[in-house]
């Protein structure tokens, strides 16, 4: 009997048996990628709001406190999103005529709310708080990014579960004096500003304002003081 | 050997004849180990049933599969889909975005006036609680008001008028009733009659006395289907005319001794959340100086099984005439003088019991203010009720357990002369319609066509008013008759008051705007009164301005909504005194219910034979009279006894049955003269012999969509001359079936080795006294249980279990937690311990855990596959033979959180986890459907979403409001259970945490101001206020469950064992307390108490002289 197979089809069937783990092994791994991705986690992605709002000016040329908008921020689960009259707190008299804030104008005449596109949204069977976060020194700019130089908003984060496990298993890593939650800056970036060297003054006067690890005491202090704890139960995000 | 016929009573006998000690068994089919019971036992996963209904095809299994496995990996992809954010256009001056807020107020859910704290998310209700500073809800409710939030949000409550089914609007419907009112002024009001319910509003009273005044030839009725008339009867027969507008308020607390004539106070009756906890008051357990346990003793004797009947320490069922036998026996035995009436049968009590039970009521007092109380159900006869009155006052228990409040709502003008009873009322009105007399007709609230008694036809005579108009939450069988539908606004949604028994005053307060083109009754009868412009909000306020009395309105009117009561309300009880000719009226009363007085003979004789039975009729425990029968937590929540879900049914005694041949889920035809009535048969144990049950409120046809076609309409086989007893009615067999979805077999603790087990523990109190520290019965036989300390290598405090010094514990193969409490951080270790002697049974917690964690209803198809979702189910167990069953002894059974879970090490993805406070946890993201996890817990507690039950929100938007924001909503092929409400925890545990943090933060400032740190909101979420370091302050929350926090009797104790001087901590290291299946070695977090009955002695002695 003739044979079915030419000889060249056991090089072609090795090959292809190994490519095929190869091939499968490659897939999953671009999926992960993927999932990485800011393609598919919208990180780093402008997302369009009906009014171009700027945090940048706002925060750094204004100078307004995260907590003027955010006004639940410190108490709450929800930070809190302004309403209209808070806008129109100032822009009854700056930019009055602007056609840019006819929105906000409209909305405030005719009792009619903004819908702004939400930019940080966790699942809806992830439980976040923004309360116990200020309350345990972590800054916003931890999870929110340098919202002081983004002329529109985009998540900085991806927010997957990676991302908050990281944090939550060292929250140390994180933690900021109180004093400067509501700062931009991270720690780094702040140490030797006239600042914070007063702060250490009064607070943790046995700190060396210049010794090259005072980032890592001061936090290792903090931690102590703010009494974190590793929270990685399920149900402290899920429930 | 298993039998195939369910109840067969030799094989339980004969079963039972086997038992050494007490047997404890869930159902008759239990009991008798039938062939299906055990089929449901072995199967793993009864709830498959069906599940692949055609073979699959190895083939086709294969294609499933690998189409299951590439979705599995798919279904992690989905994107998140865009979000906007709606903020205020005006920031509210009192929400924290994020925080919910209560607010007081009050409602009359089932026609018992409760104190509400309602929970509201950004202006959104979403959990009802009971008003702690209420007299008669004290911060409990009923199940119920539990699920009136579902009411409110029910997307088939009315929205719009209508005129002849004919979709009108509101504002049409305003001009058509001006131009009546014009009309109706020029005749004085003649013709002018309106239907209503029970009035509990003083407002209300207010506006329809001035109605009465604007048209003096208005006349008012008012009815109501289960309140209709008999008690206010018996007071007037006992004490007089004028005590006819009083209204009978125990002192439970103060009784030591109680018998229930009939009387389900503990449930059913006026004010169940009000007397269960007065009752359990004097059941708590109390130690005397001595050192010895004391509590109160309950009998019963009751024509139906009752939860009263449940919890009493002797109890005997009886037919009525027997019932009132016993009474006039019982009367004789204190002296009261009456006249026995010739004709009634024997009681049939044995006479031991009857003078134990006298001489136990009638025995000396230790102190002035103690008493024995006789309570008669209102629903017997006056002529029985004003018989327990006299008693009452014989044993001096007027006064001292029984006081009488004024009523004066039950005395309104317009109501004068249309019959002092309802049921006369409704005649009347019927009469005047059907004789051409009413032109105009208001009726308010009720559903009389459908529940009307048999004999008034008020459905035809509706027909001939030409104005009638029904204002209602749904459009119902009343409002299809009717030529005008008003869409009725649910008490969250207006302004009104509400009057409790004791004369309690609380304003009603709204929790948001209308959902839809509603009117609140006080904006009808503002319109009937030329006053249409005023709101219900001026209307209360306006009536509240003038009687408040006090010159600073503002002031009072927010003091009095924020505590929820009107301050100086409550009425001061009256004297009474037995009317001088009491025994010449009770025999009057008993000659001219001559015709009933026959039926009640005749039905005597024929107990004997095999002739008729008597019907018992009673409101459901679910849905009441019919007025909730749209609700599907109420539709399916397993009725207490029976545990039938979305039907009624006639419930029998497992003899009759025998003696008919009829088993569970036969259709019988009962008739009475004309009258039928199909009706499926359930086996009941403890339903007294030749007695049949039915129940209210079922067979709707215009409910909804959820109570429509529910069940089976008792209303037609119910008259005005027998409203709660039937006699000489005769059962056939129709040869059919009908399904009956009950859950009584549903997540059974295998019970093969029940008696090993000891499921339930029971012990009576003399027992206890004996071994006041280690009560045998509590830890039967196993040395295991008595040696282990519930903590685990550490100190074992006060505890009973080590006294003679600690045995180790059980070793395990589990892995090894720590929960140890450090000191600079607090550990919480959460535990609840379970006071079975306290629970009633009343399923309040099981609907209060369903509002809380959006759990869903899976109808009644899926009931019957045993895949209801309650994360709480009450078991209930029976002792004894079928026919005179003890008990049942009802077990609230949620997740019992065990520190050896044996779910969690099953998880094949760690959905289910083990947290350091000790939590199980269930993390539905993480679920894949194994139900590993369900297989392996001992309690069965854990339930599978197999569809999407709670379905797409977004087609009925309505329903997303109803949701608990701090809750995930389940979706298909996902486990969930008990999670000791981890979403409060969670919130009092950073509430207390961010409390600890401010108040170290201004530690070095300004000491004084630390306690202050918390916010209001803490109170509200219970944390602890009073504490003084940021340790205590973290260390000091308290938190409640939702099951807790509505139990009327406060059965449930739940917080942190790693405070020693927690209620809990101290439960646990009570006597009586012990482990479900402790001998597993799972070391339950969730404890119980066990049971106590307090028998009489001299009763007792003869039980056992019968048994040797």
């Amino acid at each position: 009997m003739a044979q079915v197979f030419h000889p060249v089809m056991n090089t072609i069937s090795r090959v292809s048996i190994f490519g095929a783990v190869f091939f499968i092994v490659a897939i999953v791994l671009l999926l992960m990628v993927y999932v990485r991705s800011p393609y598919s986690t919208r990180a780093q992605v402008v997302i369009d709001q009906p009014i171009p709002f700027s945090h940048q000016h706002h925060v750094a040329d204004c100078g307004i406190d995260c907590r003027y908008c955010h006004t639940s921020v410190e108490k709450s689960a929800f930070a809190g999103i302004p309403a209209t009259d808070v806008c129109m707190n100032c822009h009854s008299f700056l930019f009055n005529d602007q056609p840019m804030l006819e929105l906000v104008r409209t909305s405030y005449r005719d009792d009619v709310p903004l819908r702004w596109n939400r930019v940080h949204d966790v699942p809806d069977f992830a439980y976040f708080h923004h309360g116990i976060h200020i309350g345990k020194g972590i800054g916003c700019s931890s999870c929110h990014g340098r919202v002081d130089q983004m002329p529109l908003t985009w998540r900085e984060y991806s927010l997957h579960m990676e991302w908050c496990l990281e944090c939550h298993r060292h929250p140390a890593k994180h933690v900021r004096p109180k004093e400067f939650v509501f700062r931009m800056e991270s720690l780094e970036e702040l140490v030797g500003t006239e600042e914070f060297n007063a702060y250490l003054q009064q607070n943790h006067p046995q700190l060396d304002p210049e010794s090259p690890d005072l980032v890592f005491k001061l936090r290792e202090i903090l931690a102590k003081e703010y009494k974190l704890e590793s929270e990685t139960n399920c149900s402290v995000c899920h429930r | 050997m298993p039998r195939k016929d369910a109840h067969e009573l030799a094989a339980m006998r004969k079963r039972l004849g086997g038992q050494r000690g007490k047997q404890w068994w869930r159902s008759l089919e239990e009991l008798a180990g039938s062939e299906a019971f055990q089929a449901y036992l072995s199967r793993q996963f009864p709830q498959q049933h069906n599940l692949l209904s055609q073979g699959t095809s190895r083939r086709q299994f294969l294609q499933l599969m690998g189409a299951s496995l590439a979705l599995a990996g798919l279904s992690g992809c989905s994107e998140e889909p865009a979000d906007a954010i709606v903020p205020y256009v005006q920031t509210p001056e009192e929400i924290v975005p994020g925080k919910p807020l209560y607010y007081a107020t009050a409602a009359a859910v089932a026609g018992n006036v409760l104190g509400l704290l309602v929970e509201s998310h950004e202006g959104r209700p979403t959990k009802i609680e009971g008003n702690p500073d209420h007299p008669a809800s004290r911060g409990a409710s009923d199940a119920f008001t539990q699920a009136a939030i579902l009411g409110l949000y029910d997307p088939d409550r009315s929205q719009t008028a209508y005129r002849r089914n004919q979709i009108a609007t509101s504002r049409n419907f305003a001009e058509n009733l001006a131009a009546e009112r014009d009309s109706l002024l020029q005749n004085q009001g003649a013709g002018l009659r309106i239907l209503i319910e029970p009035v509990l509003s003083p407002t209300l009273a207010d506006q329809l006395n001035r109605l009465a005044e604007a048209f003096p030839e208005m006349r008012l009725h008012v009815w109501d289907p289960v309140r209709c008339g008999q008690r206010e009867a018996a007071l007037e027969l006992a004490f007089g005319e004028e005590a006819a507008t009083l209204a009978p308020v125990y002192r439970l607390d103060m009784a030591d001794v109680v018998l229930s004539l009939d009387a389900d106070f503990l449930a059913s009756g006026w004010y169940p959340v009000r007397y269960a906890d007065d009752f359990m008051h004097g059941r708590r357990l109390p130690a005397d100086r001595a050192g010895r346990w004391t509590m109160n003793r309950l009998y019963a004797v009751q024509t139906t099984p009752s939860l009263t009947g449940a919890k009493a320490d002797h109890c005997l069922s009886r037919h009525l005439a027997q019932l009132e036998a016993f009474a006039f026996d019982l009367a004789e035995q204190l002296g009261v003088q009456v006249q026995r009436p010739p004709g009634l049968p024997p009681s049939e009590v044995p006479q031991r019991w009857l003078q134990a039970v006298a001489e136990d009521l009638r025995r000396e007092r230790l102190s002035d203010d103690q008493a024995a109380l006789i309570v008669a159900g209102e629903h017997l006869p006056p002529r029985i009720q004003a018989l327990a009155a006299a008693m009452n006052q014989q044993l001096g228990a007027i006064g001292t357990t029984v006081t009488y409040y004024p009523q004066p709502l039950r005395n309104l003008k317009a109501a004068q002369g249309t019959g002092n009873n309802p049921v006369q009322s409704l005649r009347s009105l019927v009469e005047a319609m059907e004789a051409g007399d009413v032109q105009t007709l208001l009726i308010i609230g009720g559903n009389p066509v459908y529940d009307a008694p048999a004999d008034i036809d008020f459905a035809g005579a509706l027909v001939q008013v030409p104005f009638s108009c029904h204002l209602s939450l749904y459009r119902d069988e009343t409002s299809r008759r009717c030529l005008w539908h008003v869409p009725r606004n649910h008490f969250l949604e207006g302004w009104s008051d509400l009057v409790a028994e004791d004369g309690t005053a609380s304003i009603v307060q709204p929790l948001l705007e209308p959902l839809y083109e509603g009117w609140t009754v006080h904006q009808l009868l503002a319109h009937l009164l030329g006053e249409a412009d005023r709101t219900d909000y001026e209307i209360v306020r306006a009536y509240w301005r003038q009687r408040s009395g006090t010159d600073d309105f503002e002031r009072w009117w927010y003091e009095t909504l924020h505590r929820g009561t009107v301050e100086g309300s409550t009425g001061e009880p009256q004297s009474v005194t037995l009317r001088s000719d009491f025994a010449t009226a009770l025999s009057e009363a008993q000659n001219n219910s001559t015709a009933q007085a026959e039926s009640t003979a005749g039905q005597a004789n024929n107990t004997s034979g095999s002739g008729a039975y008597d019907v018992v009729i009673r409101p459901d425990p679910c849905v009441w009279d019919g007025r909730f029968a749209n609700n599907a937590w109420l539709q399916e929540l397993p009725k207490p006894l029976t545990k039938l879900t979305w039907d009624n049914a006639a419930l029998l005694s497992p003899q009759d049955a025998e003696a008919a041949g009829l088993t569970t889920g036969d259709l019988v035809e009962l008739s009475a003269g004309s009258r039928t009535l199909q009706v499926p048969v359930l086996l009941l144990p403890g339903q007294p012999p030749r007695t049949i049950t039915v129940t209210l409120g079922y067979g709707r046809r215009n409910a909804g969509r959820v109570g429509s076609r529910q069940g089976f309409d008792v209303y037609p086989f119910r008259t005005s001359d027998a409203l709660w007893f039937v006699h000489g009615v005769q059962l056939r067999k129709l040869g059919t079936k009908y399904p009956l979805a009950t859950t009584v077999h549903h997540h059974l603790i295998d019970p093969k080795e029940l008696e090993e087990r000891h499921i339930i523990r029971e012990g009576t109190l003399s027992e206890l006294n004996a071994q006041p520290r280690h009560p045998h019965f509590v830890h039967p036989g196993h040395a295991v249980w008595q040696a282990r300390p519930w903590k685990r290598g550490e100190a074992n405090g006060n505890g009973h279990h080590g006294e003679d010094g600690h045995a180790p514990p059980v070793p395990t193969a589990y892995p090894e937690w720590d929960y140890s409490d450090d000191l600079e951080q607090h550990r919480y270790k959460w535990a609840m311990v379970i006071d079975q002697n306290a629970c009633t049974g009343c399923n309040a917690c099981v609907v209060a855990c369903q509002a809380e964690n959006n759990i869903p209803v899976v109808g009644k198809e899926e009931v019957i596959r045993g895949r209801e979702m309650h994360w709480l189910r009450i078991d209930a167990y029976y002792a004894g033979d079928a026919a005179n069953p003890i008990g049942p002894s009802f077990q609230p059974l949620p997740c019992m959180h065990c520190e050896n879970a044996p779910c969690e090490v099953v998880c094949p993805v760690a959905a289910t986890t083990h947290s350091k406070e000790g939590l199980n946890e269930m993390t539905y993201n993480r679920c894949v459907g194994t139900r590993y996890c369900s297989n392996n817990c001992p309690y069965k507690v854990r339930r599978f979403n197999y569809f999407n039950y709670t379905g797409d929100l977004r087609e009925l938007p309505v329903l997303q409001l109803l949701q608990n924001p701090d809750v995930t909503i389940r979706t298909t092929g996902v486990m969930e259970k008990c999670t000791y409400c981890v979403q409060r925890l969670n919130a009092a545990r950073i509430e207390a945490k961010m409390a600890a943090l401010d108040g170290g933060q201004h530690a070095g400032q300004a000491s004084g101001q630390r306690g202050d740190s918390s916010p209001d909101n803490a109170a509200q979420n219970g944390a602890n206020q009073n504490s003084t370091t940021p340790h205590q302050a973290a260390h000091g929350i308290s938190v409640q469950t939702a099951c807790q926090q509505v139990c009327p009797t406060r059965a449930i104790t739940f917080g942190d064992l790693n405070t020693p001087s927690s209620p809990v901590s101290e439960a646990r290291n009570h006597p009586l307390n012990y482990e479900l299946l402790g001998e597993l070695n799972t070391r339950p977090r969730t404890t119980y108490w066990a049971i106590v009955r307090n028998p009489n002695p001299s009763l007792i002695d003869e039980a056992n002289e019968e048994a040797t």
